[in-house]
């Protein structure tokens, strides 16, 4: 079976999986929507019925098919709570939740690829040691925390930016980019640390190449050893580990969306999970695993740009 | 209605004065019109349909009471108001009750609200194939309009609480045009239509809601505010940093931190309200040990209640020897209250003989988690070994309505008359009273409470009733329900914070 096909078999069983997953664990998680809905007062009766108008009294099986065969056709269901239907729910939230991953990992890459270039130009020295020790600082650092000490930084003791809230583009692209700052900071600047280690690595492993002795012996320039024969081919785990990061983004996007009140993806799915709205919470998983296999598909699809080699092993296999 | 509009008034005046000295201000100038002002609440809003939405946070009737409006109001001081009701008449025995509507109030679409409009609003709500759960606390049978002016309150029997308990705004008491509701179908609980003082403008979800200014509001002066914006903000120190930076101008609050840190900020003000109701900790009559009023006592005995309170929230929490309230404008010389004393707690223990052991079931929160473990604490001091068993919120209401529990958490609403929630609790029919306790004296003062029309009768009964509670150690007041709201030092005009609801058509900024 060509590479290709291959891939795409891979995406839709691992995409079947995450979903039945998905459906037993919110299924067995404690609490009922119906309750959430009728409030701390409802007699047993109207939960029972309310259940039963929402199809919750069917096997769970049965309506993880049911939900499946609309799925496929793109229809998530509506929410429980308020009748909203899944879909239009998650991309009215999916520009905030994409602008703000894109941006955390543009300033992501902004430090990391930078200062792993300086560190290795010296490694063990004083530039190396003090990015090191910064970068496990800031790996230490829970994002809620790193949030909320921005925000005292950056909005009430230097009064630049707004605290919480967020401005769509059409009103306005520097108010966009002004509310989406300090959540992209505090995404980026903890997810810097892992990248510039890794690239770090990387390039000490490639300078010690043969081509790169060739390189610096042809008489270049350090600079330009660095960026234009080294950077590249030592990019390979960058690039594996961007992908792979896109879980932890997503995950850190939930409480950064939280903490700065971003309308984003993240918070759909932690209020489905607080309402129990069991609907919202699948589908919502379910796009966020098709996001996530797709990206990671398209960074193997990415080796094969970079590495002629990747290519060719690969589309021959 | 004379003898309504003051029930309780002179009590509730003084419990106001005692309980919330941010609201006692000097003469105030006049209101400047003008201005938009952003509310930072805690949670996204349900809905704004009350059947769909089921039940209004507080964070959604701070929203909702923008554009929706009860039949009567409440002021500062507990006295009964006109609202979209002129007045509220009783029959003979409080059975029946006449509500004479305002005339030439208009929705926001043009059309005229109508006595029909309320027949119609809390008929839906009744109507059980609607299951509407608030419809348990109501006494209502049905409304009726004869003509358009005037809505009649048929009751399930007489009922001296029903002006007071249509005034507090809640899911139940905000009327909304349910015509308009049916046309729109699924739509309207996310685009509401009211007769309030700010027409609805803009929803989106998670983001902000926007209201603005009604210039056909029936109160021709109000309000003074051009446009109310009101932004869920969950995280509550970014909540804060937003009011600090000047983003929200006001916002709820809970945290202790934040609120003691905005009392020493001259650039801020802190609003507080006791309202009625408390913190309470139910305990099951129904299953051993606690079914011996030894027992009872001796957790009651045991618990040091004014100390817990103090360590959980920094002394800002009061707490009572009753579920009332200051704001209830019922105030009893004695409870009967049981007073903190391990060693009466031990001896008690003793003379039940066996080693008491207690499940305490409580909400999977940080909230959860710490007042079970003072009560732990305190109860390991006199002998009674307690387990803690953290749980979802839905889990703990389930396991509260089957009685499947020994002690839990629980919260007695802040509502403007007692009558409601203390008959549900306690009477021996109700299908709430999830202690399982069955006392024929108190069934009989509870039914004095919700019947009879004079307020010294009332008040009495409630206090007799509380001895009783008190004596039997059925449930623990742990702490009073006190709300805040923080706002930047020239807001004016925003009152008493009822059920932790911010209410700003009289708000207003000051130069």
């Amino acid at each position: 079976m060509p590479w290709l096909a291959r891939q795409l078999v891979r995406l839709v069983v691992v995409l079947f999986c995450v979903t039945l997953l998905t459906y037993m664990i919110v299924n067995i998680l404690p609490g009922d929507v119906a309750i959430v809905i009728l409030g701390n007062l409802a007699t047993p009766q109207d939960i029972a019925g309310l259940r039963a108008d929402l199809g919750l009294d069917r096997p769970m099986l049965v309506r993880y098919f049911d939900w499946l065969g609309s799925a496929l056709s793109g229809d998530l269901g509506r929410s429980y709570r308020n009748g909203e239907p899944v879909v239009q729910a998650i991309l009215d939230r999916l520009p905030v939740s994409l602008q703000l991953m894109v941006m955390a990992q543009v300033i992501a890459l902004g430090i990391a690829i930078p200062v792993a270039l300086l560190s290795v130009r010296r490694p063990g020295g004083l530039f190396d040691r003090i990015s090191a020790s910064a970068a496990f600082g800031f790996l230490a650092m829970p994002n809620f925390m790193l949030g909320i000490v921005l925000i005292y930084l950056f909005s009430i003791s230097f009064d630049l930016l707004p605290a919480t809230g967020f401005t769509p583009m059409s009103e306005g692209l520097w108010d966009n980019l002004e509310s989406m700052i300090l959540p992209s900071l505090t995404l980026g600047l903890i997810e810097w640390t892992v990248l510039m280690r890794v690239l770090r690595s990387d390039l000490l492993t490639t300078l010690k190449e043969d081509f790169i002795l060739l390189a610096r012996a042809k008489g270049l320039p350090p600079w330009r050893v660095l960026l234009q024969h080294a950077l590249r081919p030592s990019s390979f785990t960058l690039i594996t580990i961007l992908g792979l990061n896109i879980g932890g983004l997503i995950g850190g996007a939930v409480i950064v969306e939280q903490i700065f009140a971003l309308p984003g993806v993240g918070r759909l799915l932690l209020g489905g999970i607080f309402n129990r709205d069991l609907i919202l919470v699948q589908g919502t998983v379910a796009f966020i695993a098709v996001g996530f296999v797709v990206i990671n598909f398209l960074v193997d699809m990415l080796y094969a740009v970079l590495d002629p080699r990747v290519r060719h092993v690969r589309f021959r296999s | 209605m004379a003898l309504f509009s003051r029930r309780f008034g002179l009590a509730a005046a003084l419990a106001a004065a005692f309980a919330a000295p941010a609201f006692a201000q000097a003469p105030a100038p006049a209101p400047v019109r003008g201005g938009a002002l952003t509310i930072g609440v805690e949670s996204d809003f349900e809905g704004f349909d009350p059947v769909r939405a089921g039940v209004y946070s507080n964070s959604t009737v701070t929203a909702a009471s923008l554009f929706y409006e009860t039949l009567m109001r409440l002021d500062d001081k507990g006295n009964l108001l006109p609202a979209l009701a002129l007045s509220m008449t009783p029959n003979e025995d409080g059975s029946v009750w006449t509500a004479k509507i305002r005339p030439n109030v208009k929705w926001h679409d043009g059309t005229p609200f109508t006595a029909q409009a309320v027949a119609d609003h809390f008929n839906r709500l009744l109507d059980p194939a609607n299951r509407f759960a608030g419809r348990a606390y109501l006494s209502i049978e049905k409304v009726e309009a004869p003509d358009e002016l005037t809505a009649v309150f048929k009751m399930r029997g007489p009922n001296a609480a029903l002006p007071r308990t249509l005034a507090q705004p809640t899911v139940t008491t905000l009327i909304i045009p349910v015509k308009i509701a049916q046309e729109k179908g699924a739509d309207y609980n996310r685009n509401p239509v009211g007769t309030g003082p700010f027409v609805f403008k803009e929803w989106r979800a998670a983001d902000r809601l926007v209201a603005e200014r009604n210039p056909n509001y029936w109160d021709k002066d109000k309000p003074y505010l051009d446009r109310v914006t009101v932004r869920p903000l969950p995280d509550s120190d970014a909540r804060y940093a937003s009011l600090v930076k000047g983003d929200v101008q006001v916002i709820w609050e809970d945290r202790a931190e934040n609120i003691v840190k905005a009392k020493k900020d001259k650039n801020l003000r802190v609003l507080q309200w006791v309202g009625s109701g408390a913190l309470v900790i139910p305990l099951n009559t129904q299953r051993e040990p606690l079914n011996d009023k030894r027992v009872r006592q001796a957790v009651s005995m045991a618990l040091n209640r004014k100390a817990n309170a103090a360590v959980l929230t920094q002394g800002l929490r009061p707490v009572h020897d009753d579920p009332y309230g200051p704001s209830s404008g019922i105030e009893c010389k004695d409870t009967g209250a049981l007073k903190y004393d391990p060693d009466a707690a031990r001896k008690l223990i003793a003379d039940y003989g066996k080693p008491v052991k207690l499940t305490m079931t409580v909400t999977a929160t940080p909230r959860g988690r710490e007042g079970a473990q003072v009560f732990q604490a305190d109860m390991k001091k006199v002998g009674i070994d307690v387990e803690i068993k953290p749980v979802d919120q839905t889990q703990l209401v389930k396991e509260a309505l089957t009685r499947d529990f020994q002690v839990t958490g629980w919260r007695i609403i802040d509502l403007a008359d007692v009558d409601p929630q203390m008959f549900a609790n306690f009477h021996s029919k109700s299908p709430i009273n999830f202690s399982g306790y069955n006392n024929a004296e108190v069934d009989r003062l509870l039914l004095v409470g919700r019947t009879s029309l004079d307020e010294n009768k009332r008040r009495a009964a409630y206090c007799d009733l509380v001895k009783i509670l008190n004596d039997d150690a059925v449930w623990l007041w742990s702490g009073s329900n006190i709300d805040f709201a923080i706002t930047r030092a020239n807001v004016r005009g925003i009152p008493a914070l009822r059920g932790g609801a911010v209410q700003v058509e009289g708000a207003w900024f000051a130069k």
